[in-house]
């Protein structure tokens, strides 16, 4: 007889239990589910499952709403009831408020940024060796921009 | 040759409203179905399927996934039980009113997490599922509806069947956000 692996089983798991398969299949399907629990244990869920879709299925088998919703969309203009009403929840006055938040934030932490440079020694004293090779830079790159002048000055005309 | 999803959608969009018919046949039932298990009354249930549908039509300028319009529907129908429980309660909570009685069992009292676990299947797997139990087509009959191999549908089914196994015990319920 045909063997069938756990893989191949699982594939044809909805077909063997809907009868769609060839009876030489189905004697294959169930040789695999003699010697294999775990796919027994598949199959069986797999049914309860099915009975609880075919149920929910009868639930719903004589429900027709077309009519009536378009009937409700044609008549109606945009109802009350249809708009969210607008849930004053925390995270809606967060959202309604998050540009005045964003800029607060952004103010306080350069405020805190300021004070920590300008109350700190340290810091101070840090940036003002900073500013001083800053000035050292921009001293010598103007010196070079001027020695190019005088040397080239037809440089920029 | 049926109508997609998009299509209908992108045709509501573009002023054409009669499309939504096409949507409202196609996802009543399970819409319905998941209703049913959350409110337990018929009426009440049916009622707010339709509530949710009109609902449904008119938010649909705000709907950014049109591919998960069934997800979206249930989030939908969701509020709006959640809504009939609270102006209503004792109609959905009065246990000898329930036409549709609440299960005993955590697993059949959550019912309504497997029509929110089928919301979120691939499309494929969607709609071979809801052909074969809300249109109670059998896999030849889909086989022919959808024009494919009656093996594609077999195997669609049961990657549907695992995908569900799967999701059902963690399955959080769409209600639960909303809520």
């Amino acid at each position: 007889m045909m063997k069938m692996n756990c893989t191949e089983f699982q594939d044809t798991l909805a077909a063997y239990i809907e009868g769609t398969l060839d009876a030489g299949m189905t004697s294959v399907c169930r040789h695999h589910l003699d010697t294999c629990t775990d796919c027994r244990s598949l199959e069986e869920s797999s049914v309860k499952l099915q009975q609880r879709l075919l149920k929910r299925g009868r639930l719903a088998s004589d429900i027709s709403l077309a009519d009536s919703v378009m009937e409700r969309i044609r008549t109606q203009e945009i109802p009350e009831s249809t708009r969210e009403p607008e849930r004053s929840t925390f995270m809606s006055k967060l959202l309604k408020w998050r540009w005045s938040l964003g800029m607060g934030a952004m103010a306080t932490a350069a405020v805190m940024i300021l004070f920590a440079i300008f109350a700190t020694p340290s810091v101070q004293v840090a940036g003002a060796e900073i500013l001083a090779r800053g000035a050292n830079a921009v001293e010598k790159l103007f010196s070079i921009h001027l020695r190019g002048k005088f040397r080239f000055p037809w440089v920029g005309m | 040759m049926e109508k997609t999803d998009l299509e209908c959608i992108q045709r509501c969009r573009d002023g054409h409203g009669d499309d939504f018919r096409f949507l409202v046949q196609r996802y009543e039932k399970p819409l319905f179905a998941y209703l049913m298990c959350r409110l337990g009354n018929r009426a009440l249930a049916q009622e707010a399927a339709q509530e949710s549908l009109v609902r449904a039509y008119f938010g649909l300028p705000k709907l950014e996934k049109p591919e998960s319009f069934h997800s979206w529907l249930i989030g939908i129908g969701a509020r709006v039980a959640l809504e009939f429980r609270r102006s209503s309660p004792k109609s959905a909570a009065n246990v000898d009113e329930l036409e549709f009685q609440p299960a005993a069992t955590t697993e059949e009292s959550q019912e309504y997490l497997l029509d929110e676990a089928i919301a979120m299947l691939p499309d494929s797997q969607r709609k071979v599922i809801m052909l074969r139990y809300y249109d109670d087509l059998s896999c030849q009959q889909i086989a022919e509806r959808l024009r494919i191999p009656l093996g594609t549908v077999t195997k669609t089914l049961s990657r549907a069947y695992a995908e569900l196994r799967e999701q059902l015990p963690q399955t959080r319920s769409i209600c639960a956000e909303v809520q």
